[in-house]
């Protein structure tokens, strides 16, 4: 089988957040545009010079990615849409990398966004998938709250994790989203005893291990570093970045995705192990798929994620695995397509970001894994990525 | 106000698949080319991709995953009937079914499973003693 090739020359700047909203009256187009505005605004780039874009959204309606460009006044000579749910975010980064070595593109924006409107939700997990429609909705209408509590219990049944292992999770990353301005959540703290009283939803799995669907948008800019040292930007470098979808199909039960599959390869491309990963950002809409990370990108052994998050702080201060370090999707919300762990790595590695930010962090990763097309998550991504030129934008 | 009613929306597979079932026998798609049973169903075989499927009964016998209650739905119908009894259950004859678990099976229990239309013509799968 052939390897990715290195994504050298390419630089990752100008990551931005549209701050999270529980609902709101506004589209997915408003989000989205926010961000686009936000990241020409901070960079001082011209809207002109933006040639790529890259858009995921699961609210978007009937709407697309070259919708958006006449509502932004865009004229992309390349253009990517990417409906991959949690992996979104790293996958478009991957694609627009490539884009940009191969010329192209000069200039990308990937932005995921989403609204929230009160029957938003409901749509999307009524109409996610045909296999959902025949095979899971009728019983219990459940969303992914069904599939993944089955997930969980049977984790939970084959390698002996408990609730407070998943606890350690919720109540660390709700720890790093007090430390985030940004994060829905942020303004209360969550302790163990209340992530163990927390009313059941499905079967082990409790309020705390549920996300909140939300509003808001992330993005970032992809470039040449020739482009970003010309503009004298800070910016960020990829490292390594795969992806696997519908990986280990036969298993009964998913208890590991795609990431070992290609892990090896990432981490011999990237130059580092494990060891030297400064900040982990899993894609964490329940904590058990936070493990499946772990585990499958090296961190741990398989099944031995419970015993490394009793072992390791999680918090961005705590001198462990700083993971989810801005509170991650379960205390900052759901919005975007798993944009914001890659956003949060970025700013990570540039050493912008704020109050939780990682002492001297360098090196960051990011994984992504989405679409519970029928009983499991299908996609598994993740990107390593160097900040080069660190700072944060006005 | 309305009594909310059970999603009845399936795609045109679904309402195959619900036609097909039969009182004491589970009907699923057979390949007739390589003989893989698949489910959820599908417009081609998921092992060799031949569109030649046929509705067949097949072994009714498998073994539960897992299983939990739903305490929470996005349908009004079910949260009225909060809470619902999930399991999913390895069929001998090869996939994964998510079914209603209304004899309290747990993980290792041998189960039938069995396609049940409620009043409204929808189709569940159960999950029954062997
Ligand atoms: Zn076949």
């Amino acid at each position: 089988m052939s390897r990715p090739q290195p994504y050298t020359g390419v630089a990752i700047l100008a990551p931005v957040t549209v701050p999270y909203a529980r609902f709101s009256d506004h589209s997915a187009a408003w989000f989205i545009g926010n961000a686009l505005a936000t990241m020409l605004r901070q960079t001082g780039i011209d809207k002109k010079e933006v040639d790529g874009l890259s858009i995921s959204s699961f609210t978007l309606g009937s709407d697309s990615a070259v919708s958006l460009t006449e509502h932004f006044g865009l004229v992309p000579r390349w253009l990517e849409q990417i409906p991959f749910g949690g992996s979104s975010g790293v996958v478009s980064l991957r694609r627009a990398a490539r884009a940009i070595q191969n010329g192209d593109a000069d200039m990308i924006a990937c932005i995921g966004g989403d609204t929230s409107q009160t029957q938003s939700f409901k749509e999307t997990v009524a109409n996610f998938s045909t296999f959902s429609t025949d095979a899971v909705y009728p019983y219990g209408s459940p969303g992914p709250n069904g599939p993944f509590s089955l997930i969980t219990q049977r984790y939970m049944d084959t390698y002996g994790a408990t609730r407070e292992d998943f606890g350690r999770i919720a109540v660390s990353q709700r720890y790093n989203a007090n430390h985030n301005p940004n994060a829905l959540l942020g303004h209360k703290t969550l302790t163990m005893e209340q992530y163990l009283q927390a009313r059941p939803i499905a079967g082990p799995v409790h309020l705390f291990d549920c996300v909140m669907p939300c509003a808001g948008a992330d993005g970032f800019l992809v470039t040449s570093v020739a482009r970003a040292e010309a503009l004298g930007l800070p910016y960020a470098t990829l490292l390594a970045a795969d992806e696997r979808h519908n990986a280990f199909h036969q298993d009964p039960v998913q208890l590991r995705g795609g990431w070992s599959l290609f892990r090896d390869d990432l981490y011999n491309l990237a130059g580092v192990g494990p060891q030297d990963i400064d900040c982990l950002q899993t894609y964490d809409d329940y904590p058990v798929i936070c493990m499946l990370q772990m585990e499958g990108l090296g961190f741990c052994e398989q099944g031995s994620a419970p015993e490394f998050v009793r072992n390791n702080s999680l918090s961005f201060d705590g001198g462990g695995l700083p993971h989810n370090t801005n509170g991650g999707q379960l205390s900052v919300g759901q919005a975007g397509c798993g944009y914001l762990g890659v956003v949060e790595t970025i700013k990570q590695v540039l050493n912008c970001a704020g109050d939780h930010q990682v002492p001297s962090a360098r090196i960051g990763m990011v994984s992504g894994y989405g679409m519970v097309n029928y009983d499991r998550g299908l996609c598994s991504a993740a990107a390593i990525v160097r900040g080069e030129k660190q700072g944060g934008l006005a | 106000m309305s009594h909310p009613l059970p999603p009845s929306h399936r795609t045109p597979l679904g309402f195959q698949l619900r036609d097909a079932q039969t009182r004491d026998q589970l009907v699923l798609q057979v390949c007739q080319q390589c003989e893989t049973v698949q489910y959820p169903p599908r417009n081609v075989c998921v092992n060799c991709l031949d569109n030649d499927l046929n509705w067949q009964p097949v072994s009714a016998e498998g073994k539960v995953l897992a299983s939990n209650q739903l305490h929470s739905s996005v349908e009004e119908y079910y949260q009225e009937g909060i809470p619902f009894e999930l399991a999913s259950v390895k069929l001998n004859a090869g996939p994964v079914v998510l079914a209603c678990n209304s004899i309290d099976a747990t993980a290792g229990d041998q189960v039938r499973v069995l396609g049940e239309q409620d009043e409204h013509g929808n189709l569940l799968l159960r999950a029954l003693k062997p």
